[in-house]
């Protein structure tokens, strides 16, 4: 039973209402009182349990002391932005490159080469509902600290671990990052424009595979607390590799090569299942008076128009009826030959055209139609703020930042952020205290002899 | 659970038109933009050749999914409304572009095959294509340089030598990666990938060539593990795929099947769940409602 003033709403306030982002700190954590242990550095491991995080388990991630993880140190042009990285060095800062992998979590510090530092993860690891780690497969297990030794302690545990190659198979022992995932895994082979447009295989300018499998994994995670909980009150060994993600999505592709033979290739901004339905270059740059040359740039703008009578709409917005003439149907457009010919013709409606106006005159006529932001437009835009995507945060140890929310809506359980991160060695003395049960002089004893 | 997945949203002012596909979803946040070369390398933005946001945004709702499966259960005892957007999935994972246009509004530009934040990182031409070469520390850069120098004893010499390049945080600059990168493709252009990655994997360098999809069919590492699988496809045959990247030691994903034709389950369905007859079932087709 809906009641009226439900009802009544429109459907766009019943959503603003719902997920109204003002109401998110009076609403349930789902993952409240599950414990993840997350012994991870980059972006693949340390993104898994930032999911986690927002989603409200206590997340510990653990790194090494001083310099904290090698991401904290990867930034664009060095400039290490907020400071301090730890409490121990105020005039060194976290670069840009740990942000957004590392919300919400305890900071500990502990050098795993130190026997102490194994007995501080055993103590954690009997604790613990999940545990994540990326270092080389089998260094863990080595080192005691593994699935094997985890799961006689803690036969609950979830342990996760992420890779480029995985942790068995031929290619086992290769490193991995997130390009050569992207390189290996197959999808920066169809990315970019084709050769004859000057083009070459493209990297997604985002760590792409490692955020994205981190997102893979988390949802594992989850699936197997799920089965843990309400079907068979065990753990789990799981394993991700970060090429094998990149697999699993190229399906299409791959069974291209399965069924014929053929070689998916680039085909640059355009689409080769559907035409129209690429971006144009629309020849005015929406800001030439800029100082920034990434402003100054010409626009693009897409636009999708394949179905016939969006097609015949389009050539009626650029007045060229020969074109909806040659072309009436979508098997006429889409073949190669019939893009390379087209394409052309739209670039050149839009040659002393802002992209603005190009989406003007595009969604005027009822096309679905999109200009390409850059970062500060789309951080402008009111839409994923208002929806929490997108937010200022007053951050405790940073001041004011700009970052990503959770990626999606849930009205009753939503995720949030809490802070973007904290500095090396933050949390030692609460989770040392409260985990592992260490007194105040011994912590001091473990930082003295820099175990922590 | 009730879930909705879209490209922008369906509530908010950008809310979605009806037909928005993945493309609308890649250039509103930013990703287009940044994908690319830079204007100066010949390059314009660029969308990714697959469907990025979709498969991204599919993952994140499945999340969402699932975390309001787990609350149900465990503590909230009814369902909830669920709701994610392929352009959202993104922003959360477009690295730290929004925290540093907060910072001082920088628009982060496209950097092409290169990375703006780490050298060497990044992927160049080499005799037979592309290959991917990584190792921005100490430990992996002078291992790089040793690897090209077994072939090219001045190239090592000249990077080593070079007192602008011996700190990390110098070698980040534009004109420096232009250096590094100059001099490294200077001894890749003569080697294959295979090459490449054979004298680079000497010095446990990550390192890998762009492989094209028939390579990733074909590579040998991939058909043992099975991401890239035979499945016996009831309906459609042999069909080549990407395997479940759910790997769990008790709860492994599987793939049954790839799709099945429409109305396949019909009778299923609507006998099982909606308790309809046969009569009944018939009308329905009849009318073209099923």
């Amino acid at each position: 039973m809906v009641d009226k003033a439900l009802k009544d709403m429109t459907f766009e306030d019943f959503c603003r209402s719902v997920f109204n982002t003002k109401d998110t700190f009076h609403k349930p954590e789902v993952l409240k009182g599950i414990r993840a242990v997350s012994t991870t550095q980059y972006i693949l491991g340390p993104s898994c349990a930032a999911y986690l995080a927002e989603l409200g388990a206590e997340t510990i991630k653990v790194e090494l002391p001083k310099r904290g993880e090698p991401m904290r140190h990867t930034t664009p042009f060095n400039e290490p932005f907020l400071y301090p990285l730890s409490r121990w060095m105020p005039e060194k800062g976290t670069g840009l490159g740990f942000f957004g992998a590392n919300p919400n979590e305890l900071f500990l510090s502990l050098d795993f080469h130190k026997p102490e530092a194994i007995e501080i993860m055993k103590r954690l690891a009997a604790k613990t509902d999940v545990f994540a780690e990326n270092y080389r497969a089998g260094t863990f297990d080595r080192w005691g600290i593994g699935y094997r030794q985890h799961v006689q302690i803690n036969p609950r545990v979830i342990y996760q671990w992420m890779g480029g190659f995985g942790g068995w198979g031929p290619g086992r022992n290769r490193a991995s990052y997130d390009i050569l995932g992207q390189a290996q895994g197959g999808c920066f082979s169809i990315t970019g424009w084709p050769k004859e447009y000057g083009g070459m295989p493209s990297k997604q300018t985002i760590w792409i595979m490692d955020y994205w499998g981190g997102a893979i994994s988390a949802f594992n995670i989850i699936a197997c607390l799920y089965w843990r909980d309400n079907v068979s009150n065990k753990g789990n060994f799981l394993e991700y590799s970060q090429v094998h993600g990149a697999q699993r999505h190229l399906t299409d592709a791959i069974a291209l090569y399965g069924k014929t033979g053929i070689v998916a290739q680039r085909w640059g901004n355009w689409d080769p299942l559907l035409s129209v339905h690429g971006i144009l270059k629309c020849g005015k740059s929406s800001y030439p008076n800029s100082k920034n040359p990434q402003e100054q740039e010409v626009g693009f703008c897409f636009v999708s128009a394949f179905k016939d009578e969006d097609f015949k709409k389009l050539c009626g917005v650029i007045g060229n009826a020969e074109l909806a003439k040659k072309y009436p149907t979508h098997s006429d457009r889409v073949g190669s030959d019939a893009q390379v010919a087209i394409y052309p013709v739209l670039d050149k409606w839009a040659a002393d055209k802002t992209k603005e106006e190009v989406w003007k005159a595009f969604t005027g006529a009822g096309l679905v139609s999109q200009p390409v932001w850059n970062s500060n437009e789309a951080a402008e835009q009111e839409h994923w703020h208002l929806r929490g995507s997108m937010q200022w945060l007053d951050d405790p140890t940073f001041g004011d930042v700009l970052t990503q929310g959770v990626a999606y809506r849930l009205s009753e359980t939503p995720g949030r952020i809490k802070n973007v991160f904290k500095p090396v060695g933050a949390d030692n003395e609460y989770v040392l205290a409260k985990l592992c049960g260490y007194g105040g002089s011994e912590i001091a004893a473990l930082e003295k002899n820099e175990i922590i | 659970m009730y879930l909705w997945v879209g490209q922008r949203g369906q509530w908010g002012p950008l809310k979605d038109q009806p037909g928005a596909m993945d493309p609308v979803a890649q250039c509103s946040m930013g990703f287009v933009h940044g994908t690319g070369a830079p204007v100066s390398f010949g390059g314009t933005p660029t969308r990714s050749g697959w469907w990025l946001c979709d498969q991204v945004g599919g993952t994140f709702a499945a999340i969402g999914a699932m975390a309001a499966l787990y609350a149900r259960e465990k503590f909230l005892g009814k369902g909830q409304f669920v709701e994610c957007t392929g352009a959202e999935a993104v922003i959360r994972i477009i690295d730290y572009n929004w925290a540093w246009n907060g910072m001082d509004g920088s628009v982060r530009p496209r950097y092409g095959n290169w990375d703006l934040a780490i050298n060497i990182y990044a992927v160049n031409p080499c005799a037979d294509g592309q290959i991917m070469v990584g190792g921005g520390h100490d430990r992996l850069w002078f291992r790089i340089w040793r690897a090209a120098g077994k072939a090219k004893p001045f190239l090592e010499q000249h990077i080593c030598e070079d007192p602008k390049l011996r700190v990390v945080t110098d070698r980040l600059p534009h004109y420096q990666q232009v250096e590094t990168y100059t001099t490294l493709v200077e001894w890749m252009k003569d080697c294959t990938r295979f090459q490449c990655e054979t004298a680079l994997q000497e010095e446990e360098v990550a390192s890998g060539g762009v492989s094209f999809l028939d390579e990733v069919c074909e590579f040998p590492h991939y058909k043992y593990r099975g991401h890239v699988r035979l499945l016996d496809d009831g309906e459609y045959g042999q069909v080549l795929l990407g395997g479940s990247s759910f790997i769990g030691s008790n709860t492994p994903g599987r793939i049954k099947w790839i799709g099945r034709p429409v109305g396949k389950d019909n009778e299923d369905i609507y006998r099982g769940l909606a308790g309809l007859n046969r009569q009944e079932l018939a009308s329905l087709k009849k009318g073209g409602v099923i």
